[in-house]
């Protein structure tokens, strides 16, 4: 499995992982309603320099969006025909924000954390008679995976590439990606189930 | 909210029946797109180790999912440790484990402690607990150094083994493997094959080379989803290498 963990350690390793989760989400909370576009460049560079700090190639963790430019293109080309191109850009520079954000905690905390860390969250529910594994367990791996989605539809692209596929009909590759998307799905799933499934053997 | 309320039965704790065969199959028949891949299939298996043998696409992977509960016959009935397969579906990784084909399908976590503890945190131990026995297991190994390595940075052999570890961690009665040797080189195979004589676990098999089941104590040979012969490894094997060579 393609992991995007970084054993190394660095200051934000060191956060506890529920910290890290709950500034996630304040943090999408408060960036989702933004459209000021040189609010979120201000807050992209900030962004960067987190990565920066992570030590030696730290900034080259932040290629993870760069597959998703096609989705990107698409985006912007969209608001260009609808007559709104900054608000194109608005959405693109949010998406990649939210992308980044969102592996900085993928990169720096352990699978096992956030799964203890998101049971922990998910307390309230137990209140209510429900479990708080099965959810926690689906919600970090759906975390986990989405980085590897990502990369697995840049794999597709090199291979269009090595077997010499024209580039400007490179949206085809939306169907192999979807499919090795589902295949990925099947995957996790069964191994999952095959050790007892989302809630266990308790 | 299906998985919730999946939740309640999967928590009925079951346990094995003592003296009931690892498996016992009675007329399974499983479809598929209204094609017919087991066809009426009757095997008691209690052997220590059994080894499945025939061509692609005689039901093997078919026959391999049925044990552990990934999928359902559509008629007959199965029995695992004389749990009623169809009933209990859910229950049967409890007993039954297995090894994908390929590694990188089955290790969910980045580090490889992580996915040795997973398994341990299924059955019910805290995350602390199950990640101090993977460790100590890991030690027992001589693969302590193993720990923290993300699991993707193991050889194609170290993934296959830390599968097999994680799943043996789960100390299930029976091991079942799906052609689990294919992306290993010789030396690894039989390092693999070496290490599986040495468990307790009783083993159903998998694979097309043949060699490798030469002391099993039995033999199935699938064809086109029914047994064509069962029995010991030397008679099977040989009349399954004559029909190779020579068709039927
Ligand atoms: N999801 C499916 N839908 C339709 N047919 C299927 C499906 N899965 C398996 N089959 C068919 O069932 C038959 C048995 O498949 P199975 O994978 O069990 O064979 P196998 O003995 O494991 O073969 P191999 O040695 O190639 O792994 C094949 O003909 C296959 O095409
Ligand atoms: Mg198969």
């Amino acid at each position: 499995m393609i992991s995007l963990y970084r054993p190394a350690s660095s200051w934000l390793h060191n956060h506890r992982a529920g910290h890290k989760l709950l500034a996630l989400c304040f943090v999408s909370i408060f960036i989702f309603p933004l459209t000021s576009l040189a609010l979120l460049l201000s807050l992209l560079m900030l962004c960067a320099s987190m990565y920066l700090s992570l030590g030696k190639d730290g900034l080259a963790e932040m290629r993870v969006v760069v597959p998703l430019w096609p989705w990107f293109l698409m985006m912007l080309a969209f608001h260009w025909y609808s007559g709104e191109p900054v608000a194109g850009l608005v959405a693109v520079v949010k998406m990649v924000l939210m992308i980044l954000l969102a592996n900085l905690l993928t990169l720096s905390t352990r699978q096992s954390d956030l799964l203890s860390a998101l049971q922990q969250g998910l307390t309230p529910i137990t209140w209510l008679g429900f479990s708080t594994r099965p959810l926690a367990l689906s919600v970090s791996l759906m975390i986990r995976y989405i980085p590897v989605l990502v990369l697995l539809l840049g794999q597709h692209r090199q291979a269009w590439r090595a077997r010499g596929g024209a580039e400007r009909r490179k949206w085809l590759l939306v169907v192999p990606a979807l499919i090795g998307a589902l295949r990925l799905a099947d995957h996790v799933g069964e191994s999952l189930t095959a050790r007892g499934g989302v809630s266990g053997f308790r | 909210m299906r998985w919730f309320r999946q939740e309640k039965s999967r928590r009925s704790a079951l346990s094995a029946v003592s003296g009931a065969p690892a498996i016992d199959m009675r007329n399974v028949v499983y479809k598929r797109a209204g094609k017919v891949i087991l066809d009426g299939l009757s095997l008691q298996l209690d052997e220590r180790r059994v080894g499945i043998i025939g061509d692609n696409g005689s039901g093997k992977s078919t026959f391999a999912r049925l044990l552990n509960g990934l999928l359902s016959p559509d008629s007959g009935t199965l029995k695992v440790f004389g749990i009623d397969a169809t009933q209990h579906t859910a229950s049967l990784p409890q007993f039954v484990g297995f090894l994908f084909q390929n590694p990188d399908h089955q290790i969910l976590f980045p580090t490889v402690l992580e996915e040795l503890a997973f398994g341990l945190t299924q059955l019910g131990l805290k995350q602390g607990d199950a990640e101090r026995l993977a460790r100590e297991y890991l030690r027992a190994q001589c693969r302590i150094e193993w720990a923290d390595r993300p699991s993707q940075s193991l050889s194609e052999g170290e993934k296959q083994r830390l599968c097999l570890w994680s799943v043996l961690l789960m100390k299930p009665r029976l091991l079942v493997l799906d052609e689990s040797f294919a992306s290993l080189d010789l030396r690894s195979r039989y390092d693999f094959m070496a290490e599986l004589n040495r468990q307790q676990q009783q083993l159903l098999m998998i694979t097309h080379e043949l060699d490798l089941l030469e002391n099993f104590e039995r033999i199935v040979w699938l064809h086109k989803g029914s047994v064509k012969a069962d029995g010991d490894a030397k008679t099977v094997i040989s009349a399954y290498k004559q029909y190779a060579r020579n068709g039927l």
